[in-house]
């Protein structure tokens, strides 16, 4: 099955760039494993030691958190939107001092899309602070 | 360098320095400060603590910055109150209220964490500091803003209680009221803090910040006589204060400070805003967001960030979670004021009808220490109370006016 995958800015130093990518699987777990395949590392910033989809990863097909389908056996058909977005927005790759400039410093990239949640729930692909 | 050896990641252990990073390059886990614990054995003794000021910054060496306190010298060792007519009403035989109503400067809890994090982000060299928040938290950063005579950004929803709102604006911070709830605030805090480079406390500044809720813990234990009371029960909105607390009870039995800590902790939300509660409840490590509704606006984070680590908490000290209803709520600011003459917020509603809740079931033993932590002042949510509590006796200025009134209320009270 030939989904689409959006890949975050903090992981396209490992698709060559690359902010979307097409890869085919049957199912989310196959998908990183086909991920793994044509972009190495890749499987290691998803998954930990135990193969264990990471806490602060978000894996969204058509906009679904897996979390609340199947998990890493939510299925895939043709032409699926299967986005990856890290929970805790902003961040990832700055430098972490204090910009030169007061203002407007620091690219921050291209957002990805806002994902909804559950039927009814908050859009759950940003996990904020308090 | 004082005692923070650097930043860490929680969830793979990465280490990072410590500057303003919160994500982990990694695995896109949250930042944690990572101490010296050696040379804080050294550092920190009861002696040393006891000798401090009467405030946050006798724990200094547990808290993480590099110098002294440059904002909220005032901020802390609040009164952990023994309750012992709430303790009859509930029946009860040993509980604690920890008063942070009236901590300094802005009469919540959030003072601890802010007094921390805007010392932290001066000595980061940083000269705008910001917040996503539900109130407590921009009155707290525009307070300590206005003391540190920098610029502040406080971004609130749009529809919080008015009290919170004139009690941000009073500072002259910039107030930015957001069309959307907590979680879209948030989210766009982010994105504003990677484009200006302004110091959000609780977004690139947020392992910093959230050290300072330890003290909160720290004084339970000092105040109790150095000991951990065996059940503290803690509203929770991102989860942060609940997962402080405990690991505020750790080092200290880590420096040995105290002996153990038996404490069960439990975690307090309301019924229209109770994602932890819900996990909790469900055996599920998996926080499932919820859209918040309920007058308890200061816990309305429906995707909490430390969501999870609360939850672990709640398990691994083998404690619980309730919920509250907004009826509820009310009902326990009103018992609260009415025992033991504490005003308290909406959360610190929460967290009583909560305890109660607990008790009642038997999760709480009616013969153990109880600590209910109480957050915030009611004068900020008066909102909730407004057609709760009963007018007054209205009369003419003469003593006959008085008399027929006071006989009417007898009457009335007899018959209630």
């Amino acid at each position: 099955m030939s989904v689409t995958v959006r890949i975050p800015t903090p992981l396209r130093g490992l698709t060559g760039g690359q902010g979307e990518v097409k890869a085919s699987a049957a199912s989310v777990a196959e998908l990183i494993e086909a991920l793994e395949g044509q972009y190495t590392g890749l499987r290691a910033r998803l998954c930990d030691d135990h193969g264990q989809l990471r806490r602060f990863i978000n894996i969204y097909v058509n906009e679904e958190d897996i979390r609340f389908l199947q998990g890493a056996q939510t299925p895939l058909k043709a032409g699926d939107q299967v986005s990856i977005v890290p929970a805790i927005a902003g961040g990832a790759g700055k430098g972490g001092g204090v910009p030169a400039s007061a203002g407007g410093a620091g690219a921050a990239g291209r957002l990805p899309a806002v994902a909804r949640g559950p039927a009814g729930g908050v859009a759950a692909g940003f996990r904020p602070g308090h | 360098m004082g005692t923070i050896k650097g930043l860490k990641c929680r969830e793979c252990g990465r280490p990072y320095p410590a500057k303003a990073l919160h994500v982990c390059e990694f695995c896109f886990g949250p930042l944690e400060v990572a101490y010296d614990y050696e040379a804080l054995r050294r550092l920190v003794s009861r002696r040393s603590v006891e000798a401090g000021p009467p405030s946050i910054w006798r724990y200094r060496p547990l808290l993480p910055i590099e110098g002294e306190a440059a904002v909220g010298r005032a901020c802390g060792f609040t009164p952990l109150i023994r309750a012992r007519n709430l303790a009859r009403a509930l029946g009860v035989r040993e509980l604690y209220l920890k008063n942070d109503t009236v901590n300094h400067p802005t009469l919540s809890f959030k003072d601890r964490v802010v007094a921390v994090a805007v010392t932290r982000a001066l000595e980061m060299g940083f000269q705008v500091v910001a917040c996503a928040s539900t109130g407590n938290l921009a009155n707290s950063v525009a307070a300590h803003a206005a003391e540190a005579g920098i610029k502040s950004f406080v971004f609130i929803p749009a529809d919080l209680e008015q009290g919170k709102v004139l009690g941000t604006s009073i500072y002259n911070p910039s107030v930015v009221a957001v069309e959307g709830n907590y979680d879209e605030v948030n989210r766009l805090c982010s994105e504003v803090a990677d484009k200006y480079g302004w110091a959000f406390v609780n977004i690139n500044i947020r392992p910093y910040y959230a050290e300072g809720s330890k003290t909160f813990g720290y004084e339970i234990a000092e105040q109790l006589g150095w000991r951990a009371p065996q059940h503290i029960v803690v509203p929770a909105a991102g989860g942060s204060l609940i997962t402080k607390i405990w690991k505020g009870l750790q080092e200290l039995r880590t420096l040995e400070l105290i002996a153990d800590v038996p404490t069960r902790m439990y975690v307090a939300q309301a019924e229209g805003c109770g994602p932890i509660v819900n996990s909790v409840k469900e055996g599920s490590e998996t926080i499932r967001p919820v859209r918040p509704r309920t007058i308890a606006k200061s816990l309305a984070i429906g995707n909490p960030a430390d969501g999870y680590y609360a939850y672990k908490v709640v398990k691994d000290s083998g404690g619980w979670g309730e919920h509250a209803s907004d009826a509820e709520i009310v009902e326990a600011m009103k018992l609260l004021a009415a025992t033991e003459g504490i005003y308290a917020e909406t959360a610190g509603g929460v967290t009583l009808a909560a305890a109660m809740r607990l008790i009642a079931q038997g999760r709480i033993p009616r013969d153990e220490s109880l600590v209910v932590c109480i957050t915030g002042h009611g004068l900020k949510t008066q909102e909730a109370v407004v057609d709760a509590l009963p007018a007054p006796l209205q009369i003419k200025p003469t003593l006959k006016s008085f008399d027929g009134a006071l006989a009417a209320a007898g009457v009335l009270a007899a018959a209630r």
